[in-house]
């Protein structure tokens, strides 16, 4: 046999593509199972948070990184650690609120949204919402609670694609005592 | 690229997705709409998948290339066996399958096996589909991780 | 080199997995004997131990492991028959019987698991200095006590003989099991006890060859 496809490459990763229409025929999924695009959105999200909490502990199992400090730390790591492991890419920490509170990933290429353009009628769909809540369900695991949310989105014409993310308050009674 | 780990949880949120949106009784109804998805998906990864390369010269060699590139393209390792009978039913077994090497070594969790392998069904149909033929395709578990597909072509 | 248990606390301190090393010989102490029977027993947290008659390294507190070659199941043989009945007809005599530290019951194991937990955090209050870690060892003369909390606050706690070497990576070893092959299945519910075979082989394989091998080869 003379074809040869793209096999290689790092064991661990799944073919790009196959992850992309595989969330995208769920998204098209949800919006045949909900009526309007407020719910696939909160649905997008309650599936991301029900990702996020597992998939901390694969991320804490594999990467070795310690206990953040500052809310900084934890805008770097998710951005140069946490998606290039897992989406492979590296998103820019931006925009920064005077508290430090707040922060946004900037995305100039979304790997869930690569073949995707949106339906007309569906302006207040939130395609990508997934990310948000496997953020959220992951920082609340590490006992942070975290404000998740798309403020641009690439899909609607804006330039980048931007996720802001808040940080509202540390889930105190979740710290686990004695923590290194 | 994405990671593996993504995938997994990502396809184990659809099928809980589609389990739960859908009444007690109708397991056959969630099945088929994981199948439906498993479809969709088939047709636009092979049409990717096929890019580069050259006709096929017939069944047999549709069917290696699903076993050999599309497998390794999708789940990372090829088909382990394919057997016919030449009157268009092909078996595909895959001594490793990647939804359920997770899952279990043995009889445990059996009765729900189907359910996460309607998607993988789906996918073979879709491909085979987009490269015109035209399929049954279901999915037979007798020792996890292990899973036959048998496909059975349909003539008109 | 030796590893004799292995727990998993949940945040909140309760076990959700425990697997005792079955390579672990436990002294234990067989003798035969005729009726009728020197020793005085009792019916004791579902088990029976020895209450009187201390003799022949058979000592107060001892249960009863076996009769006969037959398992004991708590205060029943594997074979269904009671232990105490079984004992006190004169027809089975004479009889071989196998004493030795009774083994730990889940409930027993559940117990002792959220008073780890408990203990754990004590460390941390006890420490001087603020920002203490809880308790990462605890040494006794015949074994050791590993416990390595994760960040989401699980607790991977390793019994393990004294010398016992590369603990940290087998450690983290067992947390990649948990996240592969616990947290990876679908049935699987966060919080509750893990039940999946799955899991229990791949736990196994680790320790059997942290056991074995040495650390540097798993």
């Amino acid at each position: 046999m003379s074809r040869q496809g793209n096999r290689a490459g790092d064991p661990r990763k799944v073919n790009g593509e196959l992850f992309t229409l595989t969330y995208g025929a769920l998204v098209a999924q949800l919006i045949k199972d909900y009526e309007n695009d407020e719910q696939v959105n909160k649905q997008l999200d309650k599936m991301g948070y029900n990702m996020g909490v597992r998939l901390i502990e694969d991320y804490l199992a594999r990467a070795n990184t310690g206990r953040c400090n500052d809310f900084r730390e934890t805008a770097d790591v998710i951005a140069k650690v946490a998606f290039k492991m897992y989406l492979g890419l590296t998103p820019v920490v931006s925009n920064w609120s005077a508290a430090g509170d707040e922060f946004s990933l900037l995305l100039e290429s979304n790997p869930l949204t690569e073949f995707v353009e949106l339906p007309p009628g569906h302006s207040n769909l939130n395609y990508s919402n997934i990310m948000c809540g496997i953020l959220r369900g992951a920082l609340e695991m590490v006992q942070m609670d975290v404000d998740v949310r798309f403020v641009q989105d690439t899909l609607k014409g804006d330039n980048i694609t931007e996720i802001r993310l808040k940080f509202i308050k540390r889930l105190e009674d979740a710290v686990p005592v004695g923590e290194d | 690229m994405a990671d593996e780990a993504l995938f997994e949880f990502l396809h184990m949120e659809m099928v809980a997705h589609v389990h739960r949106s859908s009444a007690k009784d109708e397991k056959d109804q969630c099945i088929s709409t994981l199948e439906a998805l498993g479809f969709r998906v088939g047709q636009s990864l092979i049409e990717r998948f096929t890019r580069e390369c050259s006709r096929f010269k017939d069944e047999l060699d549709t069917m290696k290339f699903l076993c050999k590139d599309f497998w390794s393209s999708v789940y990372k390792k090829q088909i382990d066996n394919l057997r016919t009978n030449h009157q268009g039913v092909y078996v595909l077994q895959d001594n490793k399958f990647k939804f359920l090497v997770q899952m279990s070594t043995g009889k445990q969790y059996m009765e729900c096996a189907p359910q996460y392998l309607a998607f993988p069904c789906g996918m073979i149909r879709g491909a085979l589909s987009n490269l015109g033929v035209n399929c049954i395709v279901t999915a037979e578990v007798s020792a996890m991780p292990a899973c036959k597909f048998q496909i059975q072509i349909q003539r008109t | 080199m030796t590893i004799f248990s292995v727990y998993i606390i949940n945040k909140a301190g309760s076990l959700i997995y425990d697997y005792d090393s079955p390579s672990v010989n436990r002294p234990a102490v067989e003798k035969t004997f005729s009726y009728p029977l020197e020793l005085v027993l009792k019916v004791f947290d579902e088990k029976v131990v020895v209450s009187f008659g201390e003799r022949d390294g058979i000592k107060v507190g001892h249960a009863i492991l076996g009769i006969n070659g037959v398992a004991a199941k708590g205060r029943i043989l594997e074979d269904g028959r009671d232990i105490m009945e079984t004992l006190a007809t004169e027809a089975n005599y004479p009889i071989n019987i196998k004493f030795g530290k009774p083994h730990l019951t889940t409930n027993e194991k559940i117990m002792l698991a959220s008073m780890l937990h408990s203990l754990f955090a004590f460390g941390s209050q006890l420490s001087p200095e603020p920002n203490s870690s809880g308790i990462h060892t605890l040494e006794t003369d015949t074994f050791k006590l590993h416990c390595h909390q994760t960040m989401t606050g699980v607790k991977f706690v390793l019994l393990t003989d004294p010398k016992q070497a590369h603990v940290d990576a087998i450690l983290k070893k067992l947390y990649e099991v948990y996240s592969d092959y616990a947290l990876k299945n679908p049935f699987y519910s966060l919080d509750m006890p893990v039940r999946a075979e799955l899991f229990d082989a791949n736990l196994q394989q680790v320790i059997e060859q942290a056991d074995k091998l040495g650390i540097s080869n798993i």
